[in-house]
Protein backbone atom coordinates (compact mmCIF):
# COMPACT_ATOMS: atom_id res chain seq x y z
CA UNK A 1 0.00 0.00 0.00
CA UNK A 2 2.82 2.32 0.93
CA UNK A 3 4.70 1.50 -2.30
CA UNK A 4 1.59 2.26 -4.34
CA UNK A 5 1.13 5.54 -2.50
CA UNK A 6 4.72 6.64 -3.03
CA UNK A 7 4.60 5.66 -6.71
CA UNK A 8 1.38 7.59 -7.05
CA UNK A 9 2.91 10.57 -5.26
CA UNK A 10 5.93 10.44 -7.62
CA UNK A 11 3.80 10.39 -10.77
CA UNK A 12 1.64 13.18 -9.42
CA UNK A 13 4.82 15.13 -8.58
CA UNK A 14 6.18 14.62 -12.10
CA UNK A 15 2.84 15.66 -13.53
CA UNK A 16 2.80 18.84 -11.43
CA UNK A 17 6.46 19.72 -12.15
CA UNK A 18 6.05 19.21 -15.90
CA UNK A 19 2.90 21.30 -15.88
CA UNK A 20 4.66 24.08 -13.98
CA UNK A 21 7.62 23.89 -16.39
CA UNK A 22 5.26 24.31 -19.36
CA UNK A 23 3.62 27.27 -17.68
CA UNK A 24 6.98 28.83 -16.78
CA UNK A 25 8.25 28.27 -20.33
CA UNK A 26 5.17 30.01 -21.71
CA UNK A 27 5.76 32.98 -19.40
CA UNK A 28 9.44 33.14 -20.36
CA UNK A 29 8.75 32.96 -24.10
CA UNK A 30 6.03 35.57 -23.74
CA UNK A 31 8.24 37.75 -21.58
CA UNK A 32 11.08 37.41 -24.05
CA UNK A 33 8.80 38.44 -26.89
CA UNK A 34 7.28 41.32 -25.01
CA UNK A 35 10.71 42.31 -23.72
CA UNK A 36 9.23 42.28 -20.24
CA UNK A 37 12.45 41.14 -18.62
CA UNK A 38 14.73 43.51 -20.50
CA UNK A 39 16.58 46.41 -18.92
CA UNK A 40 15.03 49.46 -20.42
CA UNK A 41 15.04 53.24 -20.50
CA UNK A 42 11.95 55.36 -20.92
CA UNK A 43 11.50 58.03 -23.58
CA UNK A 44 8.49 60.15 -24.46
CA UNK A 45 6.80 61.41 -27.59
CA UNK A 46 4.06 64.03 -27.75
CA UNK A 47 1.45 63.25 -30.41
CA UNK A 48 -1.71 65.03 -31.56
CA UNK A 49 -3.34 61.76 -32.60
CA UNK A 50 -2.16 58.27 -31.68
CA UNK A 51 -4.59 56.52 -34.07
CA UNK A 52 -5.62 53.68 -31.75
CA UNK A 53 -2.19 52.99 -30.26
CA UNK A 54 -2.50 51.14 -26.96
CA UNK A 55 -0.36 50.09 -24.02
CA UNK A 56 1.83 47.12 -24.83
CA UNK A 57 2.10 47.88 -28.55
CA UNK A 58 5.55 47.60 -30.04
CA UNK A 59 8.16 50.27 -30.76
CA UNK A 60 10.28 49.62 -33.85
CA UNK A 61 13.51 51.26 -34.82
CA UNK A 62 14.42 50.78 -38.49
CA UNK A 63 12.10 47.75 -38.57
CA UNK A 64 13.54 46.10 -35.44
CA UNK A 65 11.48 45.79 -32.27
CA UNK A 66 13.29 47.76 -29.58
CA UNK A 67 10.57 48.32 -27.00
CA UNK A 68 6.94 48.62 -26.02
CA UNK A 69 4.44 51.33 -25.18
CA UNK A 70 4.35 51.80 -21.41
CA UNK A 71 1.72 54.46 -20.94
CA UNK A 72 -0.51 56.80 -22.94
CA UNK A 73 -1.80 59.92 -21.17
CA UNK A 74 -3.52 63.16 -22.18
CA UNK A 75 -1.45 66.29 -21.53
CA UNK A 76 -4.13 68.72 -22.71
CA UNK A 77 -6.96 68.77 -25.24
CA UNK A 78 -4.65 68.33 -28.26
CA UNK A 79 -1.52 66.67 -26.94
CA UNK A 80 -1.05 63.04 -25.93
CA UNK A 81 2.06 61.87 -24.17
CA UNK A 82 3.24 58.38 -25.09
CA UNK A 83 5.76 56.79 -22.75
CA UNK A 84 7.93 54.12 -24.34
CA UNK A 85 10.17 51.45 -22.82
CA UNK A 86 13.28 51.11 -24.98
CA UNK A 87 15.71 48.20 -24.68
CA UNK A 88 18.98 49.37 -23.15
CA UNK A 89 20.92 47.31 -25.69
CA UNK A 90 19.35 49.30 -28.53
CA UNK A 91 20.01 52.68 -26.86
CA UNK A 92 23.48 53.33 -28.41
CA UNK A 93 22.01 53.08 -31.92
CA UNK A 94 19.06 55.42 -31.38
CA UNK A 95 20.10 59.06 -31.43
CA UNK A 96 18.42 62.09 -29.94
CA UNK A 97 17.33 63.43 -33.38
CA UNK A 98 15.39 60.24 -34.16
CA UNK A 99 11.81 60.79 -35.39
CA UNK A 100 8.76 58.90 -34.16
CA UNK A 101 5.56 58.30 -36.07
CA UNK A 102 2.47 56.15 -35.64
CA UNK A 103 2.53 53.21 -38.03
CA UNK A 104 1.26 49.64 -38.20
CA UNK A 105 3.07 46.30 -38.39
CA UNK A 106 1.17 45.26 -41.52
CA UNK A 107 -1.66 46.38 -43.76
CA UNK A 108 -4.22 45.58 -41.08
CA UNK A 109 -1.82 44.88 -38.25
CA UNK A 110 -1.39 46.35 -34.78
CA UNK A 111 -0.47 49.97 -34.30
CA UNK A 112 3.17 50.59 -33.51
CA UNK A 113 5.51 53.53 -33.03
CA UNK A 114 8.13 53.52 -35.77
CA UNK A 115 11.38 55.31 -34.99
CA UNK A 116 13.35 56.41 -38.05
CA UNK A 117 16.37 58.50 -38.93
CA UNK A 118 18.74 60.03 -36.48
CA UNK A 119 22.33 61.02 -37.19
CA UNK A 120 25.55 59.72 -35.68
CA UNK A 121 26.52 63.30 -34.76
CA UNK A 122 23.69 63.44 -32.23
CA UNK A 123 24.15 61.73 -28.86
CA UNK A 124 22.29 58.47 -28.08
CA UNK A 125 18.90 58.82 -26.38
CA UNK A 126 18.75 58.94 -22.61
CA UNK A 127 16.16 58.13 -19.99
CA UNK A 128 13.41 60.74 -19.97
CA UNK A 129 14.20 62.21 -23.43
CA UNK A 130 11.33 63.67 -25.44
CA UNK A 131 11.84 62.71 -29.07
CA UNK A 132 10.66 64.50 -32.23
CA UNK A 133 7.32 63.37 -33.58
CA UNK A 134 6.31 63.24 -37.24
CA UNK A 135 2.72 63.45 -38.42
CA UNK A 136 1.73 60.26 -40.20
CA UNK A 137 -0.94 59.62 -42.76
CA UNK A 138 -3.97 58.21 -41.01
CA UNK A 139 -6.32 55.62 -42.41
CA UNK A 140 -9.02 58.28 -42.69
CA UNK A 141 -6.78 60.46 -44.83
CA UNK A 142 -5.94 57.48 -46.99
CA UNK A 143 -9.63 56.73 -47.34
CA UNK A 144 -10.29 60.37 -48.33
CA UNK A 145 -7.66 60.14 -51.04
CA UNK A 146 -9.12 56.86 -52.20
CA UNK A 147 -12.53 58.51 -52.29
CA UNK A 148 -11.21 61.23 -54.63
CA UNK A 149 -9.58 58.50 -56.75
CA UNK A 150 -12.90 56.68 -56.85
CA UNK A 151 -14.69 59.79 -58.11
CA UNK A 152 -12.05 60.26 -60.81
CA UNK A 153 -12.41 56.62 -61.74
CA UNK A 154 -16.16 57.00 -62.06
CA UNK A 155 -15.67 60.02 -64.36
CA UNK A 156 -13.10 58.13 -66.44
CA UNK A 157 -15.32 55.08 -66.79
CA UNK A 158 -18.25 57.36 -67.74
CA UNK A 159 -16.19 58.92 -70.52
CA UNK A 160 -15.02 55.51 -71.60
CA UNK A 161 -18.61 54.35 -71.80
CA UNK A 162 -19.51 57.28 -74.10
CA UNK A 163 -16.49 56.56 -76.30
CA UNK A 164 -17.40 52.90 -76.53
CA UNK A 165 -20.99 53.78 -77.43
CA UNK A 166 -19.76 56.07 -80.23
CA UNK A 167 -17.42 53.40 -81.49
CA UNK A 168 -20.16 50.78 -81.42
CA UNK A 169 -22.51 53.15 -83.27
CA UNK A 170 -19.83 53.81 -85.90
CA UNK A 171 -19.42 57.48 -85.00
CA UNK A 172 -16.05 59.17 -85.14
CA UNK A 173 -12.85 58.07 -86.83
CA UNK A 174 -12.37 55.01 -84.66
CA UNK A 175 -16.01 53.99 -85.00
CA UNK A 176 -15.85 54.25 -88.81
CA UNK A 177 -12.61 52.37 -88.85
CA UNK A 178 -14.24 49.52 -86.97
CA UNK A 179 -17.71 49.50 -88.54
CA UNK A 180 -17.21 50.81 -92.15
CA UNK A 181 -16.04 47.99 -94.48
CA UNK A 182 -14.78 50.45 -97.16
CA UNK A 183 -12.44 52.05 -94.63
CA UNK A 184 -11.31 48.60 -93.71
CA UNK A 185 -10.66 47.76 -97.36
CA UNK A 186 -8.71 50.98 -97.85
CA UNK A 187 -6.73 50.30 -94.77
CA UNK A 188 -6.10 46.77 -95.94
CA UNK A 189 -4.88 48.00 -99.32
CA UNK A 190 -2.70 50.62 -97.68
CA UNK A 191 -1.27 47.99 -95.44
CA UNK A 192 -0.61 45.72 -98.45
CA UNK A 193 1.16 48.61 -100.17
CA UNK A 194 3.07 49.35 -97.06
CA UNK A 195 3.99 45.71 -96.86
CA UNK A 196 5.21 45.75 -100.44
CA UNK A 197 7.10 49.01 -99.87
CA UNK A 198 8.66 47.52 -96.81
CA UNK A 199 9.75 44.52 -98.90
CA UNK A 200 11.26 46.79 -101.52
CA UNK A 201 12.92 48.91 -98.91
CA UNK A 202 14.34 45.78 -97.41
CA UNK A 203 15.70 44.67 -100.75
CA UNK A 204 17.12 48.14 -101.37
CA UNK A 205 18.67 48.20 -97.97
CA UNK A 206 20.16 44.78 -98.54
CA UNK A 207 21.54 45.96 -101.93
CA UNK A 208 22.96 49.08 -100.34
CA UNK A 209 24.43 47.00 -97.59
CA UNK A 210 26.08 44.68 -100.15
CA UNK A 211 27.31 47.66 -102.16
CA UNK A 212 28.65 49.31 -99.02
CA UNK A 213 30.34 46.04 -98.08
CA UNK A 214 31.95 45.84 -101.51
CA UNK A 215 33.04 49.47 -101.24
CA UNK A 216 34.56 48.75 -97.89
CA UNK A 217 36.45 45.68 -99.18
CA UNK A 218 40.23 46.38 -99.12
CA UNK A 219 41.75 46.88 -102.61
CA UNK A 220 38.61 48.48 -104.02
CA UNK A 221 39.17 52.03 -105.27
CA UNK A 222 36.47 53.52 -103.06
CA UNK A 223 37.85 51.77 -99.97
CA UNK A 224 41.40 52.82 -100.89
CA UNK A 225 40.18 56.35 -101.52
CA UNK A 226 38.73 56.47 -98.06
CA UNK A 227 41.31 54.47 -96.18
CA UNK A 228 44.58 54.29 -98.23
CA UNK A 229 46.54 57.56 -97.90
CA UNK A 230 49.10 56.52 -100.60
CA UNK A 231 46.46 56.18 -103.27
CA UNK A 232 44.94 59.45 -102.28
CA UNK A 233 48.32 61.21 -102.53
CA UNK A 234 48.89 59.64 -105.93
CA UNK A 235 45.53 60.85 -107.11
CA UNK A 236 46.25 64.27 -105.81
CA UNK A 237 49.60 64.24 -107.74
CA UNK A 238 47.85 63.03 -110.89
CA UNK A 239 45.28 65.78 -110.57
CA UNK A 240 48.06 68.33 -110.20
CA UNK A 241 49.81 66.94 -113.28
CA UNK A 242 46.55 66.98 -115.23
CA UNK A 243 46.07 70.56 -114.23
CA UNK A 244 49.56 71.40 -115.44
CA UNK A 245 48.95 69.48 -118.68
CA UNK A 246 45.74 71.40 -119.16
CA UNK A 247 47.62 74.66 -118.73
CA UNK A 248 50.22 73.50 -121.26
CA UNK A 249 47.50 72.40 -123.69
CA UNK A 250 45.85 75.74 -123.30
CA UNK A 251 49.10 77.43 -124.09
CA UNK A 252 49.64 75.18 -127.18
CA UNK A 253 46.11 75.96 -128.29
CA UNK A 254 46.88 79.67 -127.98
CA UNK A 255 50.07 79.21 -130.03
CA UNK A 256 48.20 77.20 -132.68
CA UNK A 257 45.58 79.89 -132.82
CA UNK A 258 48.30 82.50 -133.41
CA UNK A 259 49.98 80.31 -136.06
CA UNK A 260 46.66 79.70 -137.69
CA UNK A 261 45.90 83.42 -137.74
CA UNK A 262 49.32 84.09 -139.22
CA UNK A 263 48.90 81.36 -141.89
CA UNK A 264 45.47 82.65 -142.66
CA UNK A 265 46.70 86.18 -143.12
CA UNK A 266 49.59 84.94 -145.25
CA UNK A 267 47.30 82.77 -147.36
CA UNK A 268 45.10 85.77 -148.10
CA UNK A 269 48.03 87.72 -149.58
CA UNK A 270 50.33 87.07 -152.64
CA UNK A 271 53.41 87.32 -150.55
CA UNK A 272 53.72 83.61 -149.86
CA UNK A 273 53.89 80.79 -152.44
CA UNK A 274 50.68 79.28 -151.05
CA UNK A 275 48.97 82.70 -151.18
CA UNK A 276 50.09 83.12 -154.78
CA UNK A 277 48.79 79.62 -155.58
CA UNK A 278 45.48 80.39 -153.86
CA UNK A 279 44.88 84.00 -154.85
CA UNK A 280 46.78 84.76 -158.17
CA UNK A 281 44.71 83.76 -161.27
CA UNK A 282 47.62 84.28 -163.71
CA UNK A 283 49.74 81.86 -161.78
CA UNK A 284 46.86 79.44 -161.74
CA UNK A 285 46.52 79.61 -165.50
CA UNK A 286 50.26 79.09 -165.91
CA UNK A 287 50.08 76.13 -163.56
CA UNK A 288 47.23 74.65 -165.58
CA UNK A 289 49.22 75.08 -168.79
CA UNK A 290 52.23 73.46 -167.14
CA UNK A 291 50.10 70.50 -166.04
CA UNK A 292 48.73 70.08 -169.58
CA UNK A 293 52.24 70.17 -170.93
CA UNK A 294 53.26 67.53 -168.40
CA UNK A 295 50.35 65.27 -169.46
CA UNK A 296 51.28 65.45 -173.16
CA UNK A 297 54.95 64.90 -172.28
CA UNK A 298 54.03 61.87 -170.18
CA UNK A 299 52.00 60.37 -173.09
CA UNK A 300 54.86 60.81 -175.49
CA UNK A 301 57.32 59.35 -172.90
CA UNK A 302 55.05 56.30 -172.58
CA UNK A 303 55.13 55.72 -176.29
CA UNK A 304 58.93 56.06 -176.25
CA UNK A 305 59.21 53.52 -173.44
CA UNK A 306 56.98 51.02 -175.28
CA UNK A 307 59.22 51.43 -178.26
CA UNK A 308 62.23 50.70 -176.03
CA UNK A 309 60.70 47.39 -174.87
CA UNK A 310 60.65 46.13 -178.39
CA UNK A 311 64.19 47.35 -179.03
CA UNK A 312 66.66 44.45 -179.28
CA UNK A 313 68.90 46.04 -176.69
CA UNK A 314 66.29 45.84 -173.98
CA UNK A 315 64.09 42.92 -175.22
CA UNK A 316 66.12 40.26 -173.31
CA UNK A 317 65.69 41.96 -170.01
CA UNK A 318 61.89 42.05 -170.36
CA UNK A 319 61.70 38.36 -171.38
CA UNK A 320 63.67 37.44 -168.20
CA UNK A 321 61.29 39.39 -166.13
CA UNK A 322 58.31 37.57 -167.70
CA UNK A 323 59.83 34.13 -167.00
CA UNK A 324 60.57 34.99 -163.38
CA UNK A 325 56.97 36.09 -162.83
CA UNK A 326 55.53 32.85 -164.27
CA UNK A 327 57.83 30.76 -162.12
CA UNK A 328 56.67 32.50 -158.96
CA UNK A 329 53.00 31.93 -159.89
CA UNK A 330 53.61 28.18 -160.35
CA UNK A 331 55.31 27.96 -156.97
CA UNK A 332 52.36 29.68 -155.28
CA UNK A 333 49.86 27.26 -156.87
CA UNK A 334 51.89 24.24 -155.77
CA UNK A 335 52.03 25.51 -152.20
CA UNK A 336 48.29 26.04 -152.18
CA UNK A 337 47.62 22.42 -153.37
CA UNK B 1 -34.85 20.75 3.46
CA UNK B 2 -38.42 21.34 2.34
CA UNK B 3 -39.22 24.56 0.41
CA UNK B 4 -42.06 25.61 2.67
CA UNK B 5 -42.53 28.92 4.51
CA UNK B 6 -43.64 29.44 8.07
CA UNK B 7 -47.31 29.15 7.11
CA UNK B 8 -46.65 25.80 5.39
CA UNK B 9 -47.13 27.34 1.90
CA UNK B 10 -44.31 28.04 -0.60
CA UNK B 11 -42.94 31.64 -0.58
CA UNK B 12 -43.07 32.00 -4.37
CA UNK B 13 -43.69 28.55 -5.79
CA UNK B 14 -42.51 25.16 -4.81
CA UNK B 15 -40.00 24.93 -7.65
CA UNK B 16 -38.63 28.48 -7.29
CA UNK B 17 -38.35 28.11 -3.55
CA UNK B 18 -36.43 24.86 -4.14
CA UNK B 19 -34.03 26.63 -6.50
CA UNK B 20 -33.21 29.32 -3.93
CA UNK B 21 -32.81 26.73 -1.19
CA UNK B 22 -30.37 24.86 -3.42
CA UNK B 23 -28.42 28.08 -4.05
CA UNK B 24 -28.29 28.70 -0.33
CA UNK B 25 -27.16 25.13 0.29
CA UNK B 26 -24.45 25.37 -2.38
CA UNK B 27 -23.08 28.60 -0.92
CA UNK B 28 -23.21 26.98 2.52
CA UNK B 29 -21.29 24.05 1.03
CA UNK B 30 -18.70 26.45 -0.46
CA UNK B 31 -18.39 28.28 2.85
CA UNK B 32 -17.83 25.01 4.64
CA UNK B 33 -15.19 24.06 2.09
CA UNK B 34 -13.36 27.38 2.59
CA UNK B 35 -13.41 26.83 6.35
CA UNK B 36 -12.25 23.23 6.15
CA UNK B 37 -9.53 23.80 3.57
CA UNK B 38 -7.40 25.92 5.88
CA UNK B 39 -8.10 23.93 9.00
CA UNK B 40 -5.78 21.01 9.89
CA UNK B 41 -5.45 18.10 9.72
CA UNK B 42 -4.75 17.94 5.99
CA UNK B 43 -5.57 14.77 4.13
CA UNK B 44 -2.42 14.82 2.01
CA UNK B 45 -2.49 11.19 0.95
CA UNK B 46 -6.08 11.41 -0.23
CA UNK B 47 -5.27 14.70 -1.94
CA UNK B 48 -2.39 13.04 -3.87
CA UNK B 49 -4.64 10.12 -4.74
CA UNK B 50 -7.25 12.50 -6.10
CA UNK B 51 -4.56 14.44 -8.01
CA UNK B 52 -3.47 11.16 -9.55
CA UNK B 53 -7.00 10.31 -10.59
CA UNK B 54 -7.93 13.76 -11.82
CA UNK B 55 -4.58 14.84 -13.26
CA UNK B 56 -2.54 11.84 -14.34
CA UNK B 57 -5.44 9.67 -15.42
CA UNK B 58 -6.96 12.50 -17.46
CA UNK B 59 -3.69 13.37 -19.19
CA UNK B 60 -3.97 10.91 -22.14
CA UNK B 61 -7.49 12.07 -22.93
CA UNK B 62 -6.55 15.72 -22.52
CA UNK B 63 -3.45 15.25 -24.71
CA UNK B 64 -5.37 13.52 -27.48
CA UNK B 65 -8.14 16.10 -27.37
CA UNK B 66 -5.64 18.95 -27.36
CA UNK B 67 -3.72 17.59 -30.33
CA UNK B 68 -6.88 17.05 -32.34
CA UNK B 69 -8.24 20.47 -31.35
CA UNK B 70 -5.08 22.24 -32.55
CA UNK B 71 -4.86 20.22 -35.74
CA UNK B 72 -8.51 20.50 -36.70
CA UNK B 73 -8.81 24.16 -35.76
CA UNK B 74 -5.80 24.93 -37.96
CA UNK B 75 -7.21 22.95 -40.84
CA UNK B 76 -10.59 24.64 -40.54
CA UNK B 77 -9.11 28.14 -40.26
CA UNK B 78 -6.76 27.82 -43.23
CA UNK B 79 -9.28 28.22 -46.11
CA UNK B 80 -10.62 31.50 -44.68
CA UNK B 81 -7.15 32.99 -44.31
CA UNK B 82 -5.96 31.54 -47.62
CA UNK B 83 -8.72 33.47 -49.39
CA UNK B 84 -6.82 36.68 -48.86
CA UNK B 85 -3.33 35.16 -48.72
CA UNK B 86 -2.88 35.43 -44.97
CA UNK B 87 -1.97 31.86 -44.06
CA UNK B 88 1.13 33.25 -42.36
CA UNK B 89 -1.27 34.53 -39.68
CA UNK B 90 -2.34 30.96 -38.79
CA UNK B 91 0.14 30.55 -35.87
CA UNK B 92 -1.00 33.83 -34.39
CA UNK B 93 -4.69 33.05 -34.86
CA UNK B 94 -4.44 29.51 -33.51
CA UNK B 95 -2.35 30.49 -30.50
CA UNK B 96 -4.80 33.23 -29.54
CA UNK B 97 -7.70 30.81 -29.84
CA UNK B 98 -5.91 28.11 -27.86
CA UNK B 99 -4.52 30.29 -25.08
CA UNK B 100 -7.54 32.53 -24.63
CA UNK B 101 -10.35 30.04 -25.03
CA UNK B 102 -9.78 26.52 -26.30
CA UNK B 103 -7.23 25.23 -23.80
CA UNK B 104 -9.14 26.25 -20.63
CA UNK B 105 -12.54 25.42 -22.04
CA UNK B 106 -11.67 22.05 -23.58
CA UNK B 107 -9.78 21.03 -20.44
CA UNK B 108 -12.67 22.05 -18.24
CA UNK B 109 -15.28 20.29 -20.39
CA UNK B 110 -13.27 17.09 -20.60
CA UNK B 111 -12.75 17.14 -16.84
CA UNK B 112 -16.37 17.97 -16.20
CA UNK B 113 -17.33 14.90 -18.21
CA UNK B 114 -14.72 12.54 -16.91
CA UNK B 115 -13.98 13.75 -13.37
CA UNK B 116 -17.33 15.36 -12.51
CA UNK B 117 -19.34 12.24 -13.30
CA UNK B 118 -16.84 10.06 -11.48
CA UNK B 119 -16.83 12.22 -8.36
CA UNK B 120 -20.58 12.70 -8.38
CA UNK B 121 -21.23 8.96 -8.73
CA UNK B 122 -18.56 7.98 -6.18
CA UNK B 123 -19.78 10.33 -3.46
CA UNK B 124 -23.43 9.59 -4.23
CA UNK B 125 -22.91 5.85 -3.89
CA UNK B 126 -21.07 6.46 -0.60
CA UNK B 127 -23.96 8.63 0.54
CA UNK B 128 -26.72 6.22 -0.37
CA UNK B 129 -24.82 3.28 1.14
CA UNK B 130 -24.35 5.39 4.30
CA UNK B 131 -20.57 5.17 4.15
CA UNK B 132 -20.36 8.90 4.78
CA UNK B 133 -22.45 8.52 7.92
CA UNK B 134 -20.18 5.66 8.98
CA UNK B 135 -17.16 7.95 8.55
CA UNK B 136 -18.75 10.54 10.78
CA UNK B 137 -19.41 7.88 13.37
CA UNK B 138 -15.77 6.76 13.22
CA UNK B 139 -14.58 10.34 13.94
CA UNK B 140 -13.38 11.04 10.42
CA UNK B 141 -14.49 14.31 8.96
CA UNK B 142 -16.07 13.12 5.70
CA UNK B 143 -16.25 16.63 4.29
CA UNK B 144 -12.53 17.19 4.76
CA UNK B 145 -11.62 13.72 3.57
CA UNK B 146 -13.96 13.49 0.58
CA UNK B 147 -14.87 16.98 -0.50
CA UNK B 148 -11.89 19.19 0.36
CA UNK B 149 -9.35 16.81 -1.18
CA UNK B 150 -11.37 16.39 -4.37
CA UNK B 151 -12.15 20.05 -4.87
CA UNK B 152 -8.57 21.02 -4.09
CA UNK B 153 -7.26 18.36 -6.49
CA UNK B 154 -9.52 19.78 -9.20
CA UNK B 155 -8.29 23.31 -8.54
CA UNK B 156 -4.64 22.22 -8.67
CA UNK B 157 -4.83 19.76 -11.54
CA UNK B 158 -6.99 21.64 -14.01
CA UNK B 159 -4.49 24.50 -14.58
CA UNK B 160 -1.75 21.92 -15.08
CA UNK B 161 -3.93 19.98 -17.50
CA UNK B 162 -4.65 23.22 -19.30
CA UNK B 163 -0.90 23.81 -19.75
CA UNK B 164 -0.51 20.33 -21.21
CA UNK B 165 -3.55 20.78 -23.37
CA UNK B 166 -2.36 24.17 -24.67
CA UNK B 167 1.12 22.86 -25.41
CA UNK B 168 -0.14 19.78 -27.23
CA UNK B 169 -2.76 21.79 -29.11
CA UNK B 170 0.00 24.16 -30.30
CA UNK B 171 2.04 21.11 -31.27
CA UNK B 172 -0.92 19.82 -33.31
CA UNK B 173 -1.28 23.21 -34.96
CA UNK B 174 2.45 23.30 -35.68
CA UNK B 175 2.35 19.85 -37.31
CA UNK B 176 -0.37 20.98 -39.70
CA UNK B 177 1.20 24.38 -40.41
CA UNK B 178 4.63 22.85 -40.91
CA UNK B 179 3.28 20.26 -43.34
CA UNK B 180 1.30 22.80 -45.34
CA UNK B 181 3.26 26.05 -45.12
CA UNK B 182 6.71 24.61 -44.30
CA UNK B 183 6.92 27.03 -41.37
CA UNK B 184 9.88 26.38 -39.08
CA UNK B 185 9.51 25.83 -35.34
CA UNK B 186 11.23 29.14 -34.52
CA UNK B 187 8.97 31.14 -36.80
CA UNK B 188 5.92 29.34 -35.46
CA UNK B 189 6.79 30.13 -31.84
CA UNK B 190 7.70 33.71 -32.77
CA UNK B 191 4.41 34.26 -34.57
CA UNK B 192 2.33 32.29 -32.06
CA UNK B 193 3.32 34.45 -29.12
CA UNK B 194 3.33 37.79 -30.96
CA UNK B 195 -0.27 38.63 -30.17
CA UNK B 196 -0.54 36.94 -26.79
CA UNK B 197 -0.18 39.03 -23.68
CA UNK B 198 0.35 38.22 -20.03
CA UNK B 199 -3.24 39.18 -19.50
CA UNK B 200 -4.34 36.38 -21.83
CA UNK B 201 -2.21 33.86 -20.01
CA UNK B 202 -3.28 34.99 -16.55
CA UNK B 203 -6.95 35.25 -17.43
CA UNK B 204 -6.83 31.68 -18.75
CA UNK B 205 -5.16 30.56 -15.56
CA UNK B 206 -7.78 32.26 -13.42
CA UNK B 207 -10.53 30.87 -15.63
CA UNK B 208 -9.34 27.31 -15.34
CA UNK B 209 -8.94 27.67 -11.56
CA UNK B 210 -12.55 28.77 -11.37
CA UNK B 211 -13.62 25.92 -13.67
CA UNK B 212 -11.75 23.43 -11.50
CA UNK B 213 -13.37 24.77 -8.39
CA UNK B 214 -16.78 24.70 -10.06
CA UNK B 215 -16.39 21.09 -11.24
CA UNK B 216 -15.18 20.02 -7.80
CA UNK B 217 -17.83 21.84 -5.82
CA UNK B 218 -20.75 20.94 -8.11
CA UNK B 219 -19.79 17.27 -8.34
CA UNK B 220 -19.10 16.92 -4.63
CA UNK B 221 -22.27 18.76 -3.73
CA UNK B 222 -24.34 16.52 -6.00
CA UNK B 223 -22.69 13.42 -4.60
CA UNK B 224 -22.80 14.60 -1.01
CA UNK B 225 -26.49 15.36 -1.25
CA UNK B 226 -27.58 12.32 -3.22
CA UNK B 227 -30.91 10.71 -2.33
CA UNK B 228 -33.22 8.03 -3.69
CA UNK B 229 -30.80 5.10 -3.55
CA UNK B 230 -29.07 3.79 -6.69
CA UNK B 231 -31.24 5.95 -8.85
CA UNK B 232 -29.82 8.96 -7.04
CA UNK B 233 -26.28 7.82 -7.91
CA UNK B 234 -26.96 8.02 -11.64
CA UNK B 235 -28.83 11.27 -11.21
CA UNK B 236 -25.97 12.78 -9.24
CA UNK B 237 -23.43 11.76 -11.87
CA UNK B 238 -25.60 13.16 -14.63
CA UNK B 239 -26.43 16.42 -12.86
CA UNK B 240 -22.77 16.85 -11.89
CA UNK B 241 -21.72 16.81 -15.54
CA UNK B 242 -24.60 18.89 -16.88
CA UNK B 243 -24.46 21.51 -14.12
CA UNK B 244 -20.67 21.75 -14.27
CA UNK B 245 -20.69 22.27 -18.05
CA UNK B 246 -23.51 24.76 -17.86
CA UNK B 247 -21.77 26.75 -15.15
CA UNK B 248 -18.47 26.59 -17.06
CA UNK B 249 -20.08 28.26 -20.07
CA UNK B 250 -21.76 30.88 -17.89
CA UNK B 251 -18.46 31.61 -16.17
CA UNK B 252 -16.67 31.75 -19.54
CA UNK B 253 -19.02 34.48 -20.73
CA UNK B 254 -18.65 36.50 -17.51
CA UNK B 255 -14.86 36.15 -17.34
CA UNK B 256 -14.40 37.10 -21.01
CA UNK B 257 -16.46 40.23 -20.39
CA UNK B 258 -14.40 41.10 -17.33
CA UNK B 259 -11.09 40.49 -19.13
CA UNK B 260 -12.20 42.61 -22.07
CA UNK B 261 -13.02 45.40 -19.64
CA UNK B 262 -9.48 45.21 -18.25
CA UNK B 263 -7.79 44.81 -21.65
Amino acid sequence: MKTTDSRRATTVGIFIVLGLIIFAAAILVLGGQKKSFMQSIQIKGIFHNVGGLSRGNNVWYSGVKVGTIKKITFMDHSRIEVLMNIDKNARPFIHKDVRARISSDGLVGNKIIALDGGTAQAAPIEDGDVIIVEASVSTEEMMDTLQVNNKNLVAVTGNLRVIMENITAGRGTLGKLITDPSVYEQLNRTLALLHKTAGNTQQLTEGLAGYAARLQKPGVLASDLVSDTVVFNKLRGTATQLQEAAVQANKVAHDLQAVSANVNSRLNTNESPAGVLLNDSATARQLQQTIRNLESSTGKLDTNMEALRHNFLFRGYFRKQEKLRRKQEKQQKAELQ
Amino acid sequence: MEPIGQSGKPVISKRIDHFFITVYAIFGFIGRFLREVVRPPFETREFIRQCFHIGNKSLPLISLTGFITGLVFTKQSRPSLAEFGATSWLPSLISIAIVRALAPLVTALICAGRVGSSMGAELASMKVTEQIDAMEVSAINPFKYLVVTRVLACVVCLPLLMCYNGLIALAGAFVDIHLNEQTSMDTFIQNAFTNISFLDLMSSLVKVLIYGFTIGIVSCYQGFHATQGTEGVGKSANVSVVASMFLIFIEEVIIVQLVNMIR
